[in-house]
């Protein structure tokens, strides 16, 4: 798992269990100042546990884990917006009091600008999660760490925010670890996708995406891009005992 | 413009028509009672019937229910106030400690369902029958609506958003002033719907012991009724009912200006 860029976090030999169920075994993985990770696996085989560690709402029974002290965003699968405040005092949640610029230029972004005064039950499924997103940036997190962002929104919708991201990543450079289901979406984000096994998980294969960026949406109709889903797709399957 | 009083009237048809039938059956009532006119002079001695609730309501009269109103208003409305501040304090206690919940919770339960009558005489001797005694009385009745909706409120805040300011690093302090008070206020005031009735109700209750002193509704009441002035005593009645109401009102309009706006299904 070779990381060219300084290592921003990294865990090894972390190991956890819930009531005596192994759910993660022998993990181990970095990530690097700038790098964007996808982890990819198959449901209930630990990823949403190994998010939670690294960020540090959960402690592992045994293992290291080096993350950032502070500065390190996280973007649920729920959108976990305070309903009593309006969008643009949830994107201010974790911002700094001085630091409005970055919370203008993030609700410019995503969209969220003309929403700004209404509440978010007023906002559409996508729209929360973008307000999610902003929220997390707004921190100006060195670590932003997602467990399936995306997973519950229509296609158009999430194929639109994979490239909101993307413009984000560039400007901002944070790096991100984040949890997916949807194989292209590891392919079309990141720069290494890992493949966990079932329960308990660890981190079997990685796949380095050698795509340049920005990447656009012509990407996903491309050859070479079918190829790696396909192969990261065949891995999942090998590990779920297929032929 | 036209749309809005459609509307309105709407709304407020149903209970208009609920009302024309409370009165239509006051008026049933009032005169198909045997004796209840029986006075000659077209007064009557039972039940008056709404347009005759004014007879006989002369200065001293007026007086004393303005004096009573005021002794009882103003106990429901502290009492309430401090009911308040009992009912959170004592439910954010129990949601930061186990050991402070079950320690509390039987004697909170205790209390809440030993009759108010009973311990009215009791709580008259320790304290003294002073406007102290008739707060307690009225904070014992409404506090425990409040402190188990907070207590659940607060517990029921969402692991998700529990997470956000863990990220964030909140203290214990801020996580309550930021997000478990605000994410409990819906229950809350469904706690201080039912509260701000009983603080009415303690306050006219408790009144009963008290016979010293200017009497409050619940005490001018019973003279009325001894001294068979039905019409004085209607009044009475009403004006507790329309406290009762005013408490309720005042809680759902704090509600629909501080909760409403953002607590949609």
């Amino acid at each position: 798992m070779a990381v060219t860029a300084p290592t921003i976090a990294r865990l090894s030999g972390v190991h956890h269990h819930f009531d005596g169920a192994v759910v993660l075994s022998d993990v181990a993985l970095q990530l690097g100042a700038g790098e964007v990770v996808a982890i990819v696996g198959p449901s209930g085989c630990g990823k949403t546990t190994l998010l939670r560690i690294v960020a540090g709402l959960i402690s592992p029974a045994r293992g290291d884990v080096t993350r950032p002290e502070r500065e390190i965003g996280f973007v649920f699968q729920e959108p976990a917006l305070l309903p009593w405040r309006r969008v643009e005092a949830n994107a201010r949640l974790l911002a700094a009091s001085d630091d409005d610029g970055i919370v203008e230029q993030l609700l410019s972004v995503s969209g969220l600008t003309e929403h700004r005064r209404k509440w978010p039950y007023q906002l559409s499924g996508g729209m929360k999660m973008r307000l999610s997103l902003v929220r997390a940036l707004a921190a100006r997190p060195r670590m932003l760490l997602m467990d399936e962002p995306f997973g519950a929104l229509d296609s158009i919708t999430r194929n639109r925010l994979h490239d909101e991201f993307a413009t984000l990543h560039k400007s901002r450079g944070f790096s991100a670890l984040f949890v997916t289901h949807a194989i292209d979406e590891a392919v079309y984000l990141a720069d290494r996708v890992l493949v966990m096994s079932e329960a308990p998980g660890r981190i079997v294969r990685e796949f380095t995406v050698p795509f340049a960026r920005p990447r656009t949406s012509a990407l996903r109709y491309s050859p070479e891009f079918a190829s790696l889903c396909g192969a990261i797709a065949e891995s999942l399957h090998e590990l779920a005992g297929g032929a | 413009m036209a749309a809005r009083v459609a509307q309105l009237l709407k709304r407020s048809l149903p209970p208009l028509i609920v009302l024309g039938v409370v009165i239509a059956g006051w008026y049933a009532l009032a005169y198909s009672l045997d004796n209840n006119f029986a006075s000659g002079d077209g007064s009557a001695l039972l039940v008056p019937p709404p347009h005759q609730l004014f007879v006989g309501l002369n200065d001293a009269t007026l007086d004393r229910i303005t004096q009573a109103t005021w002794i009882s208003l103003s106990t429901a409305f502290v009492g309430f106030l401090l009911a308040i501040a009992i009912g959170v304090t004592l439910g954010v206690a129990m949601s930061f400690s186990r050991s402070l919940e079950s320690a509390l919770w039987p004697w909170l339960i205790a209390i809440q369902v030993t009759p108010i009558i009973v311990l009215t005489p009791i709580i008259i001797r320790v304290v003294g029958a002073s406007f102290g005694a008739r707060l307690t009385v009225t904070v014992l009745i409404a506090f425990f609506p409040i402190t188990s909706n907070t207590l659940f409120g607060v517990r029921s805040v969402s692991s998700g958003l529990h997470d956000v300011f863990t990220l964030a690093r909140a203290t214990r302090w801020q996580r309550l002033i930021r997000l478990q008070l605000p994410a409990a206020s819906p229950t809350i005031f469904a706690g201080l719907r039912v509260s701000a009735g009983l603080a009415v109700i303690g306050a006219i209750v408790g009144d009963f012991f008290f016979t010293r002193g200017t009497p409050g509704l619940g005490r001018l009441i019973t003279f009325f009724f001894q001294d068979t002035r039905s019409g004085p005593m209607f009044v009475t009645a009403l004006i507790a009912a329309g406290i009762g109401l005013g408490f309720f009102l005042l809680v759902s309009l704090l509600r629909r200006l501080l909760v409403s706006p953002w607590d949609q299904p």
